[in-house]
Formats: C-alpha cells, structure tokens, sequence
C-alpha cells in the first residue's frame, strides 16, 4: 500500500472513530442522565418551566433527531451553554486548553530529557549498577501515585526550599501579557514583557516535572529495550568489527535506530498528557483543562464535563493518527 | 496512559513491532507476544492444574517475578486477614490523639481524626485490590469475547468491532471516569465502571491478535476436521493459548487502575469519605504534610509498593515467556 493510500485510509477510519466519539457523549448527555432537566435547573422547579426546558433542549423529540441536531451544533463549534456560568463551553475550553498544551509540552520535553539519556545508559551497561539504578528509576516513575508526586515536589521545591513557585501560572504581581495565542509563554515573548516570560517559566517546572516523571519511566523502558534490540543486530557487530568507537557505536549506530519506537511512544505519551493532566492540574492549580473538566464535576456542570470528555477524545485521535502517519512514512513496512 | 501505550504495543511493549492501525493484527508482522507454543502445548487442550504448576515454575525463573509475586501475594494475604489484623477500628476517632506521630500503640501514627493509620490501610488493602480485581475481571470477561468473536468470526463483525474498540480507546479514562461521576453521581461503583469502559478494548485487541494467529494452526484444523464446533475449538483450543499474554497484560493493568482509583479518589470522584481508601487517604493527609508527613506518606508508601509489586511480576512473566526481550 503507498503510504498516501495508508494515509488516507487512517483519514477515513479516524472520522468514524469521531462519528463513534460523538454517539459516545450523545449517548451521555442525552440517554444516561435521568432527567438532564433536573440537572440544568435543580429540582425544585415548577413543571412549567421543566416542560419549557424540555422543548427548548429538544428533548421532546426522538432520539435520532435529537443527535442530528447534537452534530450540527458540534459542526458549528457549539459544544452547548456551560451550567456554571452560562458561557458557551467551547469559549471556556478555548481559555483553559492553552495552559494545557503549555504544561503538556513542557511535561513531555522533561520527559524525553530524563527517559531517553537514561534508557541509553541502561541499554549499554546492561546488567551493571548503572542499568539497575535506571531501571529502579523507570519502575517507580510508572508505579509513584502522581498525585502524591505533586505533593512532595510542592512540600520540597515551594515550602521547603522556596526555589520554585507553588501554584498557578502567574505570581499574583506580575501582570499577564496580552492574550494573543492563549500561551503565556509565546504571549508574553511576543510582547516583550520578560517579567512575566521567566516568571511563567519559573512557575512551570514543578508541575512540568511532575506530569512528566511517568513518561520519563515509560520512556527510560523503551528506550533501553529498543536499544538492547538493535544492539544484537548484525550491522552493530560489523561496526565494531570495522573498528569504530564504542561511543560512535552506541550513538550513530544504535541510538538512531532504536529512536523510531521511541519517538512513537513519545508522541503517544504527548497525546495522552494533552488529552487531560487531571491530576497534576488540580494539585498546582493550573488552569487547563484537567482542572477545568475537575471543576466542571464539582458543580454537576455537564455539558461543561462532556465538553471536555469530546475535546479530550479529539484531541487524543488526533495525536494517535499523527503518530501512525510519522511511523508509516519512517517505517514502511507498518504500511503492510 | 499506560492503557493507550499498551493498546497500541501490544503486551510484549517491545520496540520493533508497534501495531499499527487497529484494524491491522499486532500479529501479522510477527507475533508482538510470546509465540503460543510457549505458554501451552496446546495438543492437551485445558489441563488448569498442569498450567498452574507451569506457571509458578515459570515465575522461579525471574527475579523481579518473584518479588513482585511475593509482594502481590503479601497484598492479597492482607485483603483477606487485614481486617483481622487491624490493631483499631478503621473509623473510630479519638479526636485527643489527632496527628500522633508512630509509636507503640499507633504504628503508623494517627490522622487528623484520630483514626489509626495503620488499621485504615489494612482495611484499604482489601478496598484497593478487590476493585482492581473487579475492573480487570470485567475489561478482560468483554475484551476475551469481543476479541475472540472479532478473531474468529472475520469479515464484517471483526471490522465492525475493532472500529467499536478504536472509539473506546479514544476517551481518557480519567476525563470519561469524571463524566460518568458528574452524571451518575461520584462513588468508587461509579468509577470502577468507567474505567472498565475505556479498559476492555486492551483485552479484545490483544485475544483477537492471538486468535488470528492461532486459528490457523495445525491443531486447529485438525479439532475442526474432528468436527467440534466453533465454541468449542475458542474454548477449548485458542483461548488457552491466548492465557499468557492476557496474564501478563491484566498483570500490568492491575497497577495502572489501581493508580486511576487512587486518583480519582484523591480528587473526591472514587470512594468516598470516611472509606480507608488509600487515595481517599492521601487527599486526607496533603494539609499534613509538611508537619505529619506520616499521614499522607503512609497511604502513598502503601499503593507505591502495590503498584510496583504488579509492576514487576507482570514484567516479570513478559520476560520469561519473550526472551527476546529480557533484562
């Protein structure tokens, strides 16, 4: 199969998977909730206004019906009015997703900066002190409760030592930049303000740390055990045997080959890090999306909730789709 | 994360043979898990009683199976004599011994009711691991159906049901877990249902790959030519072929959930208080720690090591049945 005809192929399958997304939260929205009414306006409302509300949700129609109206909203970016604070849910996440991707990003570039130095270290010195420490490393990075993570890194860094920032984005003195990309790290370059560019920068590396340890284990695993598989292969023995050093082996030979499973398991950490970081979000209180779908529970606000669900799913594909498209065109035996 | 990673890699996670397309059979680029020889010699068809003596021969072979065997086995000796064990009542305050630091007569401290600390893990010991349990046990009962079904049947059904399980792993499970909480209200039920849902298409990826590569096998062939039906010749001749990966994969996914109830219970949407539920717990014990780290730490100590336990004998049993890939 040419790899245009995987790709488009991946295209098609990834808008059922959608359609298949979107039946999904219908599904919750519309279906599983006992009475979505009741949860819109308390329980205590006349049943004037339950039937009013009723019409005007559409619920008095047929189900079929009800989801074409649900997908033409979605098409025209209406992810429905949040319960919280009658704001569209699509305005909300267009404010709380930067933070989101901000964190992710970060989270994952420490991430790769710890995982694959490490998984290197392990694979060469296979079975010697170095490899056992990296692989007590990757083992508690999967198994250590991240939230429990945050809340040592927040006792150590921000009480503690007081190096970092404990919370938020922002001291509260620093004035944000203008809103331009949502990212406060390229909003405030753009415009100039360094105060509030290194005091955001100051403020991400805890929680950045944090989200990122497990994907630093995961990526110490990979990188060792692709690592430990292409140092067996033929063409490793042939350059030593030409001579070359253990170094020039170990990094122009076997690292590069060994980086395609590994980039593969990034991106799908990245995507999975994008698609909610509920948990380091709520503990350093950063205002992405984990935080805003954790929110969104506490105040029974569903639209808001499924808001976040059906963003979180598309996000999630998406990444996953980019990953397969990155593999199949670097390696083309997975386009079968 | 690890549910996604997995779902993709396949059990073996092991680097040349990522899965592609999940339409596409881990399997037919070269079995991505152990070959089905090694788990079974499949001729004998079900003998439990000679796979289980395999299989501890099997985890004698590994070191880290073993500790991890030793700590899991440690962790369910305690859901079954914690209670018993438990020196106080895990819900009795005594509000005039809040936050005691370890000693004699509290172990592990007390917390900020007066609980004793110790007591409460010992009950929650049962909580974590028989909810783990549960959620593996449904995700694998759909996933081995889903999967078989997919695998034998072919065609349309198998097309139709791998897209089922593509929009299934979509969903995080920690967001979809929070939305299911949102509509039917927050309780670790509740939540052990939605990570089921987002779980079980691990399970059918993984059967229907060692389906397609089992069922055209010799002794295949020969069970239908002896004209058993297809029940049968699932039941009977692939499934217990399919045991080991599935093992090593529920093995692996028992830490993970334990890692999502946990969360999810830290952030007030699994069980509830006063449930000793080790998350529950921690999210009790985060004002503490700066002053009483015990009553946060203890909790944490105790899932850590849990997980790891999980960690290491499913890793473990990974290594010996793919030596391809061992340590």
């Amino acid at each position: 199969m040419s790899f245009l005809r995987f790709v488009a192929r991946r295209l098609v399958l990834m808008i059922g998977v959608l359609i298949g997304v979107t039946v999904m939260t219908f599904f919750l929205s519309h279906v599983v909730p006992a009475d979505p009414v009741a949860a819109y306006l308390g329980e205590h409302a006349s049943e004037e206004a339950v039937a009013k509300m009723r019409h005007d949700l559409g619920l008095d129609k047929p189900l079929p019906e009800q989801y074409f109206i649900y997908m033409r909203n979605l098409i025209h970016g209406d992810l429905g009015v949040s319960i919280r604070n009658n704001r569209p849910v699509s305005d909300d996440l267009r404010d709380y997703l930067p933070a989101t991707v901000e964190l992710s990003t970060a989270a994952i570039i420490a991430a790769v900066i710890i995982g694959i130095p490490t998984g290197v270290i392990s694979a060469v010195y296979r079975n010697r002190w170095e490899d056992q420490t990296a692989r007590g490393f990757s083992l508690v990075g999967v198994s250590l409760p991240v939230f429990y993570l945050g809340l040592l890194i927040l006792a150590l860094f921000y009480y503690k030592l007081g190096w970092f920032p404990g919370r938020g984005q922002l001291s509260p003195f620093v004035s944000a930049p203008q809103r331009i990309t949502g990212l406060l790290l390229v909003d405030s370059l753009l415009e100039g303000n360094m105060t509030a560019f290194v005091d955001a920068v100051r403020h991400l590396v805890l929680p950045a740390v944090c989200l990122g340890f497990a994907s630093a284990g995961v990526i110490t695993r990979m990188t060792r055990a692709s690592m430990l598989e292409v140092l067996n292969q033929d063409y490793i023995r042939t350059a030593r045997a030409k001579g070359l050093s253990e170094r020039v082996v170990n990094m122009r030979h076997a690292l590069r080959n060994a980086m395609i499973p590994t980039v593969t398991i990034i991106g799908l950490a990245y995507g999975s890090l994008l698609s909610g970081a509920v948990l380091t979000e709520t503990i350093f209180s950063w205002p992405g999306i984990g935080r805003y779908a954790t929110d969104s529970v506490t105040s029974l606000d569903i639209p808001a909730i499924l808001g976040v669900t059906l963003v979180s799913a598309v996000i999630y594909s998406l990444a996953n789709l980019a990953v397969d498209i990155a593999y199949a065109y670097l390696d083309p035996r997975i386009r079968y | 994360m690890m549910r996604a990673l997995t779902a993709k890699l396949g059990s073996a996670f092991s680097a040349s043979r990522v899965p592609r397309d999940g339409h596409q059979p881990v399997t037919e680029l070269e079995p991505a898990v152990a070959p089905p020889p090694a788990v079974a010699p499949p001729s004998t068809g079900g003998r439990e009683r000679s796979g289980w003596r395999r299989a501890i021969r099997v985890i004698d072979q590994s070191l880290p199976a073993k500790v991890g065997l030793v700590v899991v086995a440690f962790y369910v000796l305690l859901t079954v004599i914690g209670p018993t064990l438990a020196p106080y009542d895990p819900l009795a305050q005594n509000l005039a011994i809040r936050l005691a630091p370890p000693a004699r007569e509290h172990l592990l401290g007390t917390d900020q009711l007066g609980r004793d600390i110790l007591s409460r893990l010992l009950y929650g010991a049962r909580l974590s691991v028989v909810s783990a349990v549960v959620t593996v046990v449904i995700s694998v009962a759909i996933g081995v159906i889903a999967g078989a079904v997919a695998g034998y049947a072919g065609g349309w059904v198998d097309e139709a049901l791998m897209r089922i399980t593509d929009v299934f792993l979509a969903f995080p499970s920690l967001i979809l877990a929070l939305a299911i909480a949102a509509i039917l209200r927050p309780s670790l039920t509740n939540a052990l249902i939605a990570i089921a849902v987002t779980w079980w298409p691990t399970y059918a990826r993984l059967m229907r790959g060692q389906v397609l590569a089992t069922r055209s096998l010799e002794y295949v062939d020969a069970a239908r030519a002896q004209g058993f039906n297809d029940l049968r010749i699932v039941l009977r001749h692939l499934l217990p072929n399919c045991f080991g990966p599935l093992l090593v994969q529920a093995t692996l996914d028992m830490g993970s959930i334990i890692l999502t109830v946990a969360g999810l219970s830290f952030i007030g949407y699994g069980a509830q208080p006063p449930t000793p539920e080790w998350g529950v717990m921690v999210s009790e014990g985060r004002t503490f720690l700066q002053t009483q780290w015990w009553v946060a730490t203890a909790p944490a100590i105790a899932i850590l090591t849990l997980v790891m336990g999980f960690n290491l004998l499913g890793d473990g049993i990974r290594d010996i049945l793919d030596p391809r890939i061992r340590g």
